[in-house]
């Protein structure tokens, strides 16, 4: 559903960005793609939804290559953001019907985005309230009822833990869950080793803009996910034949 | 925990209920609306638009009302001057060609309420004719152009449009909504333009509000409309209301461009100043050097050297005025040479005086074409073309007043050739008819603009204030549709 092909990005200043990811999401699957702060994962998130283009490789999702039919692979999937990106003079209830309408519904009904809200778990007092006055979990809550609308495919998640309190996170990763057992293949960026670890059906990890190495939930019960990161950072990470390689 | 049955996650394609390209920006521009419409610079600005259209009214109602009265008594005055004086007595009473009060004045001034608007001429050459403001009021007051709808768009419209949307882009760039909101299979262009309605309807709306309101006032207080005038007011609403376009597409295009709202709102700043205070400005100063006007002294050194050379032309005679009795003896040979000196003296001077007024009227038109390169100053211009008003009204009745002298004439010497016992010496008091003037004479009538003329005046202006539109729309789209999501 969601497939890098030596996708790599080179900006005009020089810098390299994104150095040959790879990487394939199905239905029913979840991809964690770690990486410290200015490994890649934005470069990757902005690529994947069009928003810069590609120097070498492919961004497809659905099988549509995301350069050539930027709109038809927009509705195939859904965004995430990692910041509060909502508007904040607007309510839960008011932001939602917007982004409903966005993705094409012409008659959301209350009903419909109430039930959203209320399964992704948030409360029913906080559906009128603005949306300056939910804290970051009801944010995040607030941006998976709304993908959740969209009705896509699949969905790309920028970090959606950071910030969070363990409680809220463990809403949100149970949420995850649900969705990939519903069928949806998610790319979700993250720093939480702890909760990719829970999460993911393959990790990869990204240094400075190259795909360092990719681990299947079966090779992740066996090696410590800390370990390897840490590894990464101070440049002694054992790589596996084939891994790292530019 | 379970996510929602009844919520239909399958892509919106299948669901058969996919927005229409027109939906999508009605919907961007509700939403924007809604958002924009709770701000307290909204609230403000649609306040203080509609209470300046309101205050134009009242002012320009008041003034009108004191031209018209001040008018008045100068007619009674004259009526009164005129009433039983003999063709002779006649020829020497100033008779006033007066510009009425601009009924639009609320609408676009275009310079009504300081311009000369009464020209006084007598048919003697001995009498020097007056161009001059009637209602001059107080003039150590501080002076202010006067407050009307072409001031609201200049200036205030221009400004809100700015503020409505100098974060439009940018700031919601800051937050992050920017990128979800593309991240939806929505195009570009799409969500510019409900951006783009959204801040025009904010503005558009109380300013069609104070627009309705004001002509209303201004009706209650006395201005006696016409129908050819709310062709024209509603000619310079439509032009306000592509004017706050123009505008919204300014702060779109710098909003899309700027790093952060800070930076946005700092060049649309610049902006303003440049277009509404520096290049008008600058267009005057300008005008002032590249087509400067005689001074006075170099006037009246002018009409010195018309004195020296009718003295010497007619070799110290021409200035012999006899008893009658003397004179008819030689059949008013003197009399009629002076006469003809007087006159040459008088429409020399005279070809100076208008010279000089037309020299002004051709500074004013160089100000204003240097002035219209600011697109604020043009659609002020159009707005006074289309309406019929500003420089042209102002030559339209220098034209007129100037043609009302040979009808006067035409008059007085069709009195004074009924009189055998004349001596025919026009136009010098005592030289023509002693008789009494017959009823009150010719009376001068101001003609107006009709809207046809003033689509003809206008349409340069509009040819270029359409391209500017295009060009900019060009650029704040491309800048748009380039524009880094965050």
């Amino acid at each position: 559903m969601i497939e890098a092909i030596d996708l790599s990005k080179r900006y005009p200043n020089g810098h390299l960005a994104l150095d040959a990811l790879n990487l394939r999401v199905d239905a029913g699957e979840i991809y964690c793609l770690l990486g410290a702060k200015g490994a890649g994962k934005t470069t990757a998130v902005n690529l994947f939804l069009g928003f810069t283009a590609p120097t070498a490789g492919k961004a497809r999702i659905g099988g549509l290559d995301v350069t050539e039919e930027p709109l038809s692979t927009k509705e195939k999937i859904a965004y995430l953001a990692d910041t509060t990106a909502f508007y904040h003079r607007l309510t839960a209830l008011q932001n939602l019907d917007f982004f409903a309408r966005l993705g094409g519904r012409r008659h959301p009904t209350r009903h419909e985005c109430e039930m959203a809200l209320r399964e992704v778990g948030l409360p029913e007092s906080a559906f009128g309230q603005r949306v300056s006055q939910l804290g970051p979990g009801g944010l995040r809550k607030l941006g998976i009822a709304a993908a959740l609308l969209k009705g896509a495919p699949a969905l790309l998640l920028d970090e959606p833990l950071s910030g969070l309190d363990p409680k809220s996170a463990a809403e949100v990763v149970e949420l995850l869950e649900t969705l990939r057992d519903q069928g949806k293949a998610l790319l979700v960026t993250m720093q939480e080793l702890f909760w990719a670890s829970q999460l993911a059906d393959r990790a990869g990890l990204l240094q400075e803009g190259r795909q360092v190495l990719t681990r299947s939930r079966e090779e992740l019960r066996y090696e410590n996910l800390e370990r390897l990161y840490l590894d990464s950072m101070r440049g002694g990470l054992r790589l596996r034949d084939g891994e790292g390689a530019a | 925990m379970t996510l929602p049955e009844n919520v239909d996650v399958a892509p919106s394609r299948t669901m058969g209920a996919e927005l229409s390209g027109r939906g999508i920006v009605a919907v961007v521009a509700r939403h924007e609306l809604r958002q924009l419409t709770v701000t307290f610079r909204f609230r403000a600005s649609a306040f203080l638009i509609v209470f300046l259209m309101l205050v134009a009214a009242v002012t320009a109602a008041a003034r009108f009302r004191t031209e018209g009265e001040e008018q008045k008594a100068l007619a009674r005055d004259h009526a009164r001057e005129l009433a039983g004086a003999t063709v002779d007595r006649a020829v020497e009473v100033l008779q006033p060609a007066v510009k009425p009060p601009w009924r639009l004045s609320l609408v676009v001034d275009g310079g009504q309420s300081a311009t000369p608007d009464v020209y006084r001429q007598a048919l003697s050459a001995l009498v020097t004719p007056q161009l001059f403001h009637l209602h001059r009021g107080n003039e150590r007051l501080p002076a202010s152009p006067p407050l009307d709808w072409t001031l609201v768009i200049r200036v205030v419209l221009s400004l809100t449009a700015f503020l409505l949307g100098y974060d439009a882009v940018c700031g919601e760039r800051r937050t992050g909504t920017l990128k979800l909101v593309l991240s939806y299979p929505v195009a570009r262009w799409k969500i510019f333009s409900g951006k783009l309605l959204a801040i025009w309807s904010c503005l558009a709306a109380p300013f069609l509000a104070g627009g309705a309101l004001s002509l209303l006032a201004a009706g209650l207080a006395g201005i006696p409309f016409q129908s050819a005038d709310f062709v024209k007011a509603s000619l310079v609403a439509l032009l306000g209301l592509w004017a706050i376009f123009f505008s919204t597409l300014a702060a779109l295009l710098v909003s899309s461009m700027a790093r952060d709202s800070s930076s946005s709102l700092s060049i649309l700043a610049w902006l303003w100043v440049t277009a509404v205070i520096v290049v008008p400005a600058l267009g005057g100063l300008l005008a002032h050097r590249l087509h400067p006007i005689p001074a006075e002294g170099e006037t009246a050194q002018e009409m010195v050297l018309i004195d020296q050379r009718i003295a010497r032309e007619h070799a110290g005679r021409e200035r012999r005025w006899r008893p009658l009795e003397w004179a008819a003896s030689d059949g008013f040979a003197w009399e009629r040479a002076s006469a003809e000196a007087e006159t040459r003296r008088f429409t020399q001077k005279e070809e100076v005086r208008r010279r000089v007024v037309q020299r002004k009227l051709g500074q004013a038109v160089l100000a204003r074409t240097l002035g219209s390169l600011s697109p604020a100053s043009l659609v002020t211009d159009l707005a006074a073309r289309l309406a019929g008003t500003g420089l042209e009204r102002d030559a339209s009745f220098l034209e007129q007043s100037w043609a009302f002298r040979p009808v006067l004439a035409g008059w007085l010497r069709t009195l004074d050739a009924g009189d055998p016992e004349s001596p025919h010496i026009l136009f010098f008091s005592g030289y023509v008819s002693r008789r009494a003037v017959a009823g009150p004479g010719p009376r001068f009538h101001f003609h107006e603009a009709s809207v046809s003329r003033g689509f003809a005046a206008a349409w340069p202006g509009l040819a270029l204030f359409t391209c500017e539109t295009l060009a900019l729309a060009v650029a704040a789209l491309f800048a748009f549709s380039r524009s880094d999501a965050g």
